[in-house]
């Protein structure tokens, strides 16, 4: 049995079965990919294993003893003061709860330190507590917050200080701490930067557990999954292998089915043909023969072709042409109380540039956008916008509609667009029948961002703004929004951590180095080649303690090492010279010519000797040069 | 995994696959010595226990008849009439709240603690030192008594405590290489013993599944549960 098997998981939404039944087993060391279009049910299915949704048919079988770590899509957290060592140690209540009993037990055997029933308890409850790990605990902690990049100084940085991705991380950091057997991982990459999204491929891949991991990343789902199951109107297709490789086996089979379906039409085609001539010939005969086609054709059974996903259409179109420059900033700083995100920036982007800004988490990315657009005023310097420049800003957070209003009002109030345009324009982003009557507050996070897609396309603009746009759009959507941004003709600057996007956009990187913001005037890939590694994790450490050793030279074994080998090369030496000087002695004698076979053999192996001495001076050479350069002694 | 020219070169002593006597592994490991130094001889057990049952727990203390062949330092943390009974007993460190705050400084110089009921209190705040260094003295291992001088006499003499992984295996130190085979098999065969009386009530299914004798630097030497097991009862 595996880790976790669903089997025959039915789940209707109103008359809809948004999952009719799904069956996948997820094994000991499976890293299992759950991809499909927003809306496909990838969630609730999730929630159905998670058992925080109940399924209308059909069971999740969960090894007993097994603990899960789940790191949810919608991650709230108490963003209170409370501090980020002290929200990971909220995960573990009951090892602190155990350990105060312990504390307090301690006392009570302290005051009556000869009641052997007081002494049995207080053994019981140790070991609780030492099963638990938790003497272990604040190590624990600390270990996994450190594998995720946060410094000491960060543990005691309130919650509420943390940037979208730093709280993903902390998130992360509480289910690690666990120690699950089975993560299972809705969207984990969503508001993560480069680097924290690289050190989970990582980490993913090191884990000694098995993973169920829903993601639209299609850089992670490539290295790390070898399982993937696609899930299309409601039915899962069960692949080996990693997301490309999956999609072109379901591209394959769709091809073979569609294949097969035209066979079948043309087959039923045929034999109505067949069934309609014979009948018309009036003879019993045909008459029969008609019949058992007939027959036949009964017992066809119809061929389904797979279903193909649907794809958005987004057309952007740049409204008039802006000046050569689309905006130039001028010793632009910007600081929070102490904390200087950016200062003295003097940058300046050209008309049709598409240009990525890069930096970690929390550094100050989304601050700069919004003070070119003038939402934030920066704190010294200015920023210049260039001749009929028009913005249009797509932002993080994804909260700039009116909750209670329908998709189509939303689209209305924003547009001057008539109800059926504005139907016509929605379902270009998939938004058909009755989805244009549902409630903003009720779309999935999917939705939310098509809605707002569909809004951005109705914005005349020649400068678009984007702040993390990929997040929450599912694989298709993704490649339909890069093919729009490469096909516009403004100019564009975002902020993505996605690598597929950035590269297939062709962007140039903008990267965040301190507190200056450098134009790099490359592509993300030779961003990433220069960029220098952080030599934190333990590969690198040995790649480090292995230049070391390289750099302080030979240890004393390499030199002994040398040495005997030195010493070889002069006993062959010796050795070569010996057999040469025989047989040049031989030569001066006067019978030497006269033996036949013999001199050709000799001579023979005269002229292989002298090679063979000429290749073992040379070798004794450079060894002896290495070695005296090393150990002059 | 990477295995270097010198275990190599052990494991073709012996064959890797076949179950042995433990006199035979004793002989066997007496061949397996290529080291400067003495040498330790582990036992390894695989139990089929759930540590994760209070139950199934298996951790205790036993004395070897033969000793360690190693100088434990023992730490008492005791005050009045009972450290002076640790301190004759033999103890190297006794004390109560100084040793205490040496201990919150960053002092280990010990490798066992036995601490009186009437301590606990005050150790128990040295959860978190203690307690990651599995130093944290516990009823069940004998390091919480009123007994102590009884106790420190006893791990000075070569009692050892043992205590199941969370991976439900063991590794016991069970004396050096230079001790002679018969001293060498009565202490294994103590031990095994203390582990048969260990076996919980409530255990179903195999209770040792595996059994490797080995040196600080060796390859393990397996062991026949049954053989082994039988003559450590009977002993």
């Amino acid at each position: 049995m595996g880790q976790i098997q669903v089997q025959n998981i039915t789940k209707y939404f109103g008359v809809k079965a948004v999952l009719d039944g799904i069956s996948f087993t997820l094994g000991g060391n499976d890293r299992l990919a759950l991809v499909g279009a927003n809306g496909t049910g990838k969630s609730t299915l999730i929630k159905i294993i998670m058992d925080q949704m109940e399924p209308d048919d059909g069971k999740v079988f969960k090894e007993p003893d097994k603990v899960i770590g789940y790191f949810a899509q919608d991650r709230s957290l108490d963003v209170s003061d409370v501090i980020l060592f002290d929200q990971v140690r909220s995960a573990f209540k009951n090892i602190y709860e155990t350990g105060r009993q312990l504390e307090e037990i301690s006392l009570e055997v302290e005051k009556d330190p000869h009641n052997p029933q007081l002494l049995a308890k207080f053994e019981k409850l140790q070991h609780q507590y030492e099963a638990l790990g938790g003497y272990d605990i604040d190590h624990r902690i600390e270990r996994i917050l450190s594998g995720l990049g946060f410094s000491k100084e960060d543990w005691k940085r309130p919650v509420v200080s943390l940037s979208g991705g730093e709280r993903s991380r902390l998130q992360l950091a509480t289910i690690l701490a666990t120690e699950p057997d089975t993560l299972v991982l809705d969207e984990p990459t969503n508001h993560l930067d480069l680097e924290a999204t690289i050190w989970l491929e990582g980490f993913l891949q090191e884990f000694k557990g098995s993973v169920l991991i829903v993601s639209h990343d299609r850089y992670l789902l490539d290295k790390v999954c070898n399982h993937t199951v696609i899930l299309i109107d409601g039915k899962a297709f069960d692949f080996t292998g990693n997301f490309t490789q999956a999609r072109a086996q379901y591209d394959l089979e769709r091809e073979h089915s569609l294949e097969k379906l035209q066979e079948q039409q043309e087959f039923i085609e045929r034999a109505n043909r067949f069934i309609k001539r014979f009948k018309g010939y009036g003879t019993e005969v045909a008459a029969k023969r008609a019949r058992s086609m007939e027959r036949r054709l009964e017992r066809v059974v119809q061929v389904e072709a797979l279903p193909q996903e649907k794809k958005v259409q987004l057309n952007l179109e740049s409204s008039g042409r802006t000046g050569e420059i689309v905006f130039r900033t001028k010793s632009l700083s910007k600081s929070f109380g102490d904390r200087e995100l950016f200062g003295g920036l003097n940058l300046e982007m050209k008309r049709g540039q598409k240009i990525a800004l890069m930096g970690p988490n929390g550094c100050g990315k989304t601050t700069f956008l919004k003070t070119v657009i003038g939402e934030e005023e920066p704190s010294s310097g200015e920023v210049w916008l260039g001749y009929n420049v028009s913005m249009a800003y797509l932002e993080q957070e994804l909260g700039s509609f009116n909750p209670e209003a329908t998709v189509i009002e939303e689209i209305m109030n924003n547009s001057d667009l008539k109800p059926q345009e504005a139907r016509d324009h929605l379902a270009t982003f998939l938004f058909v029948g009755d989805d244009v009557s549902k409630l903003c507050k009720a779309l999935s996070g999917g939705e939310i961002s098509r809605l707002i897609l569909a809004k951005l396309a109705l914005i005349d603009a020649n400068f678009i703004i984007f702040d993390e746009p990929t997040n929450h759009l599912d694989i298709n959507a993704r490649a339909s929004l890069e093919d729009t941004i490469k096909n516009y003709s403004g100019s564009v600057l975002l902020v993505s951590h996605d690598r597929y996007f950035i590269n297939n956009i062709g962007a140039t990187i903008w990267a965040f180095d301190g507190n200056n913001i450098v134009d790099t005037r490359g592509s993300l890939e030779e961003y990433l080649q220069r960029k220098p590694e952080k030599q934190t994790d333990k590969g690198d450490q040995k790649t480090q303690q292995k230049q070391k050793k390289k750099d302080q030279g030979p240890s004393k074994n390499q030199i002994k090492s040398m040495q005997d080998r030195l010493k070889n090369f002069e006993d062959e030496i010796s050795m070569l010279e010996s057999r040469k000087s025989d047989i040049e002695q031989s030569m001066s004698n006067p019978d030497f010519y006269s033996r036949g076979e013999q001199t050709k053999l000799d001579l023979d192996e005269y002229d292989k000797i002298k090679i063979q001495l000429a290749e073992t001076e040379n070798a004794w050479a450079e060894l002896s040069e290495e070695l005296s350069a090393i150990s002059p002694q | 995994m990477f295995r270097g020219k010198r275990y190599k070169k052990l494991e073709k002593v012996f064959d890797k696959t076949k179950l042995y006597d433990v006199s035979e592994a004793i002989d066997i490991l007496k061949k397996l010595k290529s080291t400067k130094f003495d040498e330790t001889v582990e036992v390894g057990l695989k139990l089929g226990v759930d540590p994760k049952q209070a139950d199934q727990y298996i951790r205790g203390t036993v004395s070897l008849p033969a000793g360690t062949g190693k100088t434990v330092r023992v730490l008492v943390f005791a005050k009045g009439e009972k450290a002076t009974e640790a301190k004759e007993a033999g103890a190297d460190y006794v004390g109560d709240d100084d040793i205490i705050d040496k201990i919150k400084g960053g002092w280990f110089d010990f490798d066992l603690a036995i601490a009186t009921p009437d301590m606990m209190g005050s150790v128990g705040k040295l959860g978190k030192i203690l307690g990651t260094k599995g130093l944290m003295p516990n009823p069940k291992a004998g390091t919480v008594t009123m007994e102590v001088d009884k106790a420190v006499k006893e791990f000075k003499a070569g009692r050892i405590e043992y205590r199941i992984s969370k991976f439900a295996d063991m590794h016991v130190p069970v004396g050096k290489i230079s001790f002679s085979n018969e001293d060498i098999q009565k202490n294994i065969l103590a031990f095994l013993s203390a582990i048969v009386r260990a076996k919980p009530a409530s255990l179903k299914g195999t209770y040792i599944f595996t059994m490797t004798l080995s040196l600080t630097m060796s390859p393990g030497v397996k062991l026949d549960v049954s053989k082994a097991t039988a003559v450590a009862i009977k002993a």
